[in-house]
């Protein structure tokens, strides 16, 4: 069989940068159910092994393309562009500087005594930084249209940033409500 | 001819209702274990009349006790040795202490140090060190592994599968909390074996619980189990959607349940009457922890409820219970809150609230979680019972009774995976809640100019160092060619099967030099212990290893003949050419008359030889399985 199938094939959504979830899911759900290892749990021992290492590669083309970073890195792949975490830098000035407005709100958060204000004060922070991801899934969009593959490598290390600081905010918020 | 006889209606993918096989689900228990079995099965016995798909009956001793209390007594008499399971162990309890083994669930897959740094008065036995660090435990048999003493406890709920089904098993599926490590796991799976069963499938309590309550729904939407068993607790969130159980998030605490309640109310007891609880003789240890208990049960029936201890009698009320285990329930609201937080689910998001386990009868339990998800739990089904029920229906299902069953479960690894890198860090290579199977890369290069071996070290957990987290395996990798720091990458492979079990194998990419093992914790019990296992045991002499493995290749042999016999007759014709066809059509004949005879070297000899002669037939067919599984649905039909 084929490893080597295009996640979007496999999973039957056009390929692009947007795509709809609701048939992502419905399509891996089917193909679970013809392929996942309990469809063979009683089939020699070979056939098991097979079915673990398919459902696992459906399992991995499934989560590439529900991550929006994990998607768009995949796309560049496609076209012939690897991204390499370490080469690839962010040296947009206005950029690195709302990073570091978010960085310093979320301190003063961190260290608020008032916790219902520090809730409100978290959820206005998350509110803006989500905002900022879904401008630059936009961005990517448009670019790797455009196949501007340099901006677009460009605006998945910036994703990355803001992916980072997302999940700090989540921890932020587990520290307060536990 | 040939031909003829793989079309045999014995050999028909499609098993008549006289041709079920036989499959039980087993809750292996801290507390108590259960065996069920659906009436797919039983039918097969010629018993139980009301042949109503799906309906599973919770099997009995001849007592009429569905539950055995996983309680293992080893008694050694001058001439003779004996082991008792369950009820009658338990009672001997107290005047037997230290060869009476409660709840060794708590110990599997464990370290000594694990035990040691434990608060050691949860175990009132002594230890044994073996050298590979495996724990095990001094009783009138010698040491025991808590692998040996579960075989035991396995062993007496399949002979009543056997005896409720006419027969030996065909397979198992056994439960485990989600929350388990791969040791735990490992060591589940290794007392499976030493019991001589061949496990289907190692199956998540809090899923298991979901299908026993999702069959009768039938609905969409989230579920939350709440499962709070005797030493384990879980927290998994699941979407039903069309007959698929997805696991959004598992969480728990592999070492918190209705024992810790006991051991928390019998340190009250202690201080109510001015003992010392560090200075207990193990026989007074398990009395009290019996009052504890009878206090603990007591008040779900009532408001206060009063024991007796060697004339001491000892009041217990309601508010003092929930003062005493609030702290424990609060641990486990921590838990679900991180679930939540996971799963990316808002409590007005959950449908349905279930609560599984024996510890949730306890009123002040279900009050303070009710509370926290705002709603009231399901407790319809027999909190003891539903994780056997729903392990029976997919024991069912796995073993190939319903081949048109729409059920599919989707279970998630419940701790993360990863590997040490420099300075005692641990890099992850596959993340909590990611969904199984999972087959996952990651390179990594040599530190230093030169290089040519590098050690491998597996670990499992959250933390950030390596100390903090379960060490799984070591392995090394050797033959690396010299080069300069940095230039050799290596390939390391993760893949998690759907037991939650992980292989890992390595490779380095430009020689393509591969290391491969089966992972098994750095302290797991190796294969030719449990050999030995089984040769020590009384039940199996030296004659019966040798029919058991010739057994255990007939089953394989003739699973291979049905599934290549059906995929023949499926569409061997529109794959194969004529010439393929009879040749894979001989090799079935061939194993099928091996079967009868040969030893078991022979007949796996063959089914390696078919596997392999087979492989360009299998990768066609799965081909024509991806389109089939997703035919009618053109990218345009999705989209409408």
């Amino acid at each position: 069989m084929d490893f080597t199938q295009n996640y979007f094939d496999l999973l039957k959504v056009s390929q692009g940068f947007f795509i709809d979830k609701g048939v992502l899911s419905a399509n891996y759900r089917d193909l679970q159910k013809t392929f996942h290892p309990d469809k063979s749990a009683n089939k020699p021992a070979s056939e098991q092994r097979t079915a673990v290492q398919f459902a696992g590669y459906i399992n991995t083309a499934y989560e590439t393309l529900l991550s929006p970073v994990e998607r768009a890195t995949y796309l560049l792949l496609l076209a012939g562009e690897v991204i390499d975490d370490q080469s690839t830098t962010v040296n947009d000035g206005q950029f690195l500087f709302l990073q570091m407005e978010w960085r310093e709100s979320l301190a003063e958060i961190k260290s608020d005594r008032d916790a219902d204000s520090a809730e409100e004060l978290l959820e206005a922070l998350l509110v803006t930084v989500k905002q900022a991801f879904a401008e630059l899934e936009v961005a990517f969009s448009q670019q790797y249209v455009d196949k501007e593959f340099l901006e677009a490598k460009n605006t998945i290390a910036k994703m990355q940033f803001v992916v980072k600081m997302l999940k700090e905010i989540d921890s932020a918020e587990a520290a307060l409500f536990d | 001819m040939a031909l003829l006889q793989i079309s045999e209606p014995g050999q028909s993918p499609e098993p008549h209702a006289n041709e079920k096989k036989r499959a039980v689900g087993i809750d292996l228990g801290t507390s108590n274990s259960l065996v069920a079995t659906a009436h797919g099965s039983l039918l097969n016995a010629g018993g139980a009349g009301e042949g109503s798909d799906g309906r599973v009956e919770v099997l009995s001793d001849e007592l009429g006790n569905q539950l055995l209390p996983s309680v293992v007594r080893y008694i050694s008499h001058a001439d003779s040795r004996s082991t008792v399971v369950g009820q009658q162990a338990k009672i001997a309890a107290a005047e037997d202490a230290l060869n009476t083994i409660f709840s060794v669930k708590r110990l599997m897959g464990k370290h000594v140090d694990d035990v040691n740094n434990a608060n050691q008065h949860a175990f009132p036995y002594e230890f044994f060190q073996r050298p590979d660090g495996v724990v095990a435990i001094n009783t009138a048999h010698g040491p025991k592994t808590p692998v040996e003493v579960s075989a035991e406890i396995l062993s007496v709920l399949a002979e009543r599968g056997r005896h409720a089904l006419g027969g030996e098993l065909d397979g198992v599926v056994i439960t485990v909390p989600a929350y388990f490590d791969d040791a735990q796991r490992q060591a589940t799976k290794d007392a499976a074996r030493l019991a001589g069963l061949h496990v289907l499938r190692l199956l998540n309590e809090p899923t298991a619980a979901a299908v026993a309550y999702g069959l009768d729904k039938q609905d969409a939407g989230v579920i939350a189990v709440y499962d709070l068993g005797g030493g384990t607790f879980d927290m998994s969130l699941l979407r039903l959607s069309k007959g698929v159980f997805e696991v959004l998030a598992t969480g728990g605490n592999s070492s918190l349940g209705g024992d810790d309640f006991d051991h928390a109310i019998m340190e009250w007891v202690c201080t109510e009457l001015s003992l010392d609880s560090q200075a207990l003789t193990p026989t007074e240890e398990r009395q009290l922890l019996i009052v504890a208990c009878d206090l603990k049960e007591g008040l779900t029936e009532n408001i206060s409820h009063t024991c007796v201890y060697q004339q001491h009698s000892i009041c217990l009320d309601r508010d003092q219970l929930a003062n005493i285990i609030d702290p424990l329930i609060q641990t486990t609201i921590r838990s679900c809150k991180r679930v939540l937080r996971d799963a990316k689910i808002e409590k007005n998001e959950i449908n349905h609230l279930v609560m599984v386990g024996g510890s949730t009868r306890n009123l002040r339990v279900r009050e303070r979680i009710g509370e926290f998800f705002e709603r009231p739990p399901l407790v319809d089904i027999d909190p003891d019972k539903v994780v056997a029920v729903g392990a029976a229906i997919q024991a069912d299902i796995l073993v190939g009774n319903k081949p048109d069953s729409d059920l599919l479960l989707l279970d998630v690894l419940p701790l993360s995976l990863g590997l040490e890198t420099m300075g005692g860090l641990v890099e992850k290579v596959i993340n909590r809640n990611t969904t199984i199977p999972v087959v996952k890369a990651q390179e990594f290069t040599t530190f230093k100019d030169g290089q040519t071996a590098m050690s491998i070290h597996v670990l499992q957990g959250e933390r950030e160092l390596v100390d903090d987290c379960r060490s799984l395996a070591r392995f090394e990798l050797r033959g690396i060619p010299p080069m300069v720091a940095g230039a050799a990458h290596i390939r390391v492979t993760f893949q998690v099967d759907a037991d939650g079990l992980l292989g890992v194998s390595a490779m380095e990419k430009s020689t393509g030099i591969e290391s491969s093992i089966v992972v098994k914790p750095s302290y797991g019990l190796d294969d030719e212990s449990i050999a030995q296992m089984i040769t020590s045991s009384f039940e199996y002499a030296q004659t019966d290893i040798a029919a058991r493995a010739l057994r255990e290749q007939q089953v394989e042999a003739s699973r291979v003949i049905e599934s290549l016999s059906s995929a023949l007759a499926d569409n061997g014709r529109a794959l194969l050419t004529d010439e393929e066809y009879q040749y894979l059509s001989g090799l079935i004949v061939e194993l099928e008359a091996l079967a009868q005879q040969s030893s078991g070297d022979d007949i796996k000899s063959m089914i390696d030889r078919i596997g392999k002669e087979s492989e360009g037939f299998a990768a066609r067919r799965m081909d024509v399985s991806i389109k089939q599984a997703l035919s009618g649905k053109t990218l345009d039909d999705a989209m409408s």
